[in-house]
């Protein structure tokens, strides 16, 4: 009980129950005291009655016995004198007084009153409904509160006729006071008692509700809880039917607005449900083909796959995206993928039907095929790519291979055309020399001229050699400090000899410039080049000047002569390979048309440049300038 | 010791290697001659020379090789060495001076030229060839 009690507590949260049960207990308390309440009301009204009554009775018995003992016919005609009233007072304070009567009044029959134990009131008349109702025969009962002595004592006043035996008029009428205190003692008395055992008695009967009181509570609670649970759980099953109608709903709008052909068939394959979807697949509407084997939509040539797919839904398993072709109305097939489901009943899972989904794969179809083109097109433009490849590869094979065949053709050449020259250019000069004796004057002016000859073909060679190099990328700067200033002191003394030979003056305007970078004997070639170039195309008696001079991070060379010059049309041309200018070429002046190229070519790899401004007749200057800042930053880091 | 230096050459061109003799001859050297690397090893083996000529490329053993042996050798290590080269290219003197020879000589040269590199090796490699005879 308990157990249950705390368990429906934490259950129903809290102290509901123990308030309950208080309530109870409250409410019964109350209706039981509301009872015991009326009771002693009723018991009081009825005691009082009776003790009233009592009282009444006795005060006739009083006023018989007074009558008969005591009073006397004239004591109701007129007021009683002094002594009538002294014996009269004896009279009621001995008899009556002792009962409780505090009071006792005489009236005659017209309501005088004649006696009374308050000596103030006779004589007097009180118009009294009561005295009259006495004298006409009845007693008469009130209460009333009167003044006895100082004090206001509440009493119950019995009046009675008083009547001889046998007189059919009464005398006069005798009203009784009695103290009202005597009768509550009574009264207290007896509702005392009755009020103690109601009480017990009322108690015991709500004690024992009490345990009764909590085991109906408790079973109430436990009703109510069952009740409510039973109510969520109603409510529940409503929301889990409305949730279900609507997925129902939705899922029937799902399939109503499927472009797939959703369809449902029985058992033995006959088609119960049938979408637009499927409408637009098959052709067929809803009415015409509902209750008709799914089979008709299935090819002819395609039956054995209908009933591979019917032993698989037999056997409890699904078909998903099987791709086969479907049979419309018009006799018309298309490309259809199937996914079938089977269908199980809900009690004992048996196959009960299948859902058949089937989708138009007709465009997919065609974009598989489109897809397929294109992919062997993509494989036949692959292979031809990688046989272009391969060609290139062969090609790139055959080139390189000519590239090293050429390398090794410089090398020869190199080899093969210097070697020879040497001898030919050693032995002139052993034999110029007298190395075979004196020569006569012919013979060495002939073999001057042999001399001259081979030095310009050695020239050729070198010269060629040199751009071979170049464009094999094998061109490498023997790099070192050089100082330029002494460089272009030695290339002085080189032309010397031809300058005076050609009756040419050599100026020289030579400056203190910072070392650079380089390769001394490649800018020595330069500038011997400029330098012969100068002096080759300036008339006898004419004049080349040389400078060099530190401008900024550069150093600058300029070799001026006051020759032929070079026509402005041409001098765009100049350091083309193998140009040679027509001043030159008319005046059969030597040259292989390489030497400009070559200065250009040694001078750029110097990160250095090369510019020629020439006015025809007047003359041209060659301007070198090469940077000296590599040197000096070499220096720093070295 | 010979009152004339000796000069050892060696070339497979019969026609430079004259030239050479002669020209070193007039000199005043005493020339012996040697037309591969081999013979040239054996013939400074056989008596060491005050100056050696090599061409660079010859059949057999090339010139750089027969520069590593002799100066593998104790009598021939400090004999100064040129190499002659028809090769345009930089990188096969630095291969030469690599192997130990002291100057190197591109062809075409002048007969002139070569008397000139000549003197002044042996200008440079007096003192050292003294220590060593010494």
């Amino acid at each position: 009980m308990d157990a249950t009690h705390a368990l429906i507590s934490s259950r129903a949260g809290g102290d509901r129950p123990p308030r309950l049960a208080f309530r109870f207990a409250l409410y019964t308390g109350l209706v039981l005291l509301v009872v015991g309440v009326s009771v002693l009301w009723v018991l009081q009204r009825d005691v009082t009655t009776r003790v009233e009554s009592r009282v009444e009775q006795q005060a006739q018995r009083v006023a018989e016995a007074t009558l008969s003992g005591h009073l006397r016919r004239a004591d109701f005609i007129k007021p009683v004198d002094a002594a009538r009233q002294r014996a009269l007072d004896m009279v009621f304070r001995d008899e009556a007084f002792l009962g409780g009567i505090i009071d006792a009044t005489l009236y005659d029959p017209t309501g005088r009153i004649t006696y009374s134990t308050d000596h103030a009131l006779r004589g007097k008349r009180v118009a009294s409904g009561e005295i009259s109702a006495a004298l006409a025969g009845g007693r008469q009962r009130s209460t009333r509160t009167i003044r006895h002595g100082a004090n206001t004592v509440k009493v119950i006043r019995t009046v009675v006729p008083v009547r001889p035996q046998g007189a059919p008029q009464p005398l006069g009428a005798l009203a009784l006071s009695q103290d009202y205190r005597s009768l509550n003692v009574q009264i207290d008395e007896a509702i005392q008692h009755t009020a103690v055992i109601l009480l017990v008695a009322l108690l015991v009967l709500w004690a024992s509700l009490i345990p009764i009181l909590r085991r109906t509570t408790n079973q109430l609670h436990a009703r109510n809880r069952q009740l409510r649970e039973q109510a969520s759980d109603l409510a529940q099953a409503l929301d889990a039917r409305r949730v279900a109608q609507q997925s129902v709903s939705q899922l029937a709008a799902i399939v109503e607005a499927s472009d797939d052909a959703i369809t449902r068939t029985s058992r033995d394959g006959t088609v119960v449900t049938w979408n637009p979807g499927a409408q637009r697949l098959f052709g067929y509407s809803s009415k015409e083909i509902v209750g008709r084997p799914l089979a008709i939509l299935v090819p002819h040539g395609r039956m054995h796959e209908l009933a591979t797919v019917a032993k698989h839904i037999g056997d409890g398993k699904g078909v998903e995206d099987h791709e086969t072709r479907g049979l419309r109305k018009d006799g018309t097939e298309v490309d259809v993928s199937l996914t079938v489901s089977p269908i199980l009943s809900e009690e004992d899972e048996a196959v009960t039907g299948a859902a058949v989904i089937a989708r138009d794969v007709t465009h997919v179809k065609r974009q598989q095929r489109q897809l397929e083109s294109l992919l062997a097109k993509e494989r036949v433009a692959r292979a031809d790519a990688e046989n272009a490849q391969r060609a290139l590869a062969e090609q790139n094979e055959r080139l390189r291979e000519l590239d090293r065949l050429k390398d090794e053709f410089i090398s020869l050449v190199s080899h093969e055309l210097r070697t020879p020259l040497t001898s030919i250019h050693g032995y002139l000069e052993l034999l110029l020399d007298g190395g075979a004796g004196e020569l006569a004057p012919a013979q060495e002016r002939f073999l001057t001229v042999v001399e001259r000859n081979s030095k310009r073909l050695m020239q050729l060679v070198g010269d060629l050699l040199f751009m071979a190099q170049v464009e094999a990328g094998k061109l490498a700067l023997d790099l070192d400090e050089v100082d330029l200033t002494e460089v272009v002191t030695e290339c002085l003394e080189h032309a010397q000899p031809l300058a005076d030979d050609r009756e040419i003056e050599l100026v020289a305007d030579v400056s203190e410039t910072p070392s650079m970078l380089g390769d001394r004997s490649r800018i020595s070639q330069v500038l011997d080049n400029l330098i012969s170039n100068a002096l080759k195309f300036t008339l006898r008696s004419g004049r080349v000047s040389l400078s060099i001079s530190a401008v900024g991070n550069d150093a600058v060379i300029e070799i001026a002569d006051n020759g032929v010059g070079i026509p402005a049309s041409e001098q765009d041309r100049l350091f083309e390979r193998f140009f040679r200018s027509s001043t030159a070429t008319e005046q059969a002046i030597p040259g292989t048309g390489l030497g400009l190229t070559i200065a250009k070519t040694i001078v750029e790899r110097h990160e250095g440049s090369i510019s020629i401004e020439s006015a025809e007749g007047a003359g041209t200057t060659v301007r070198v300038r090469l940077p000296v800042k590599n040197a000096v930053a070499e220096e720093v880091t070295v | 010791m010979s009152p004339r230096p000796v000069a050892l050459i060696a070339d497979d061109d019969p026609d430079i290697l004259l030239l050479i003799s002669l020209t070193l001859e007039r000199d005043g050297y005493e020339v012996v001659s040697a037309s591969d690397g081999a013979r040239a090893l054996e013939s400074a083996r056989e008596r060491v020379p005050h100056l050696i000529v090599l061409d660079l490329m010859m059949p057999g053993i090339d010139g750089c090789e027969v520069t590593r042996r002799l100066r593998a050798a104790e009598a021939t290590k400090d004999v100064p060495i040129m190499i002659v080269t028809a090769f345009a290219e930089e990188s096969q003197a630095a291969m030469a001076l690599a192997a130990g020879a002291d100057a190197y000589m591109k062809k075409p040269f002048s007969p002139r030229e070569l008397l000139a590199k000549t003197a002044s090796l042996l200008l440079e490699r007096r003192p050292r060839s003294r220590l060593a005879n010494a």
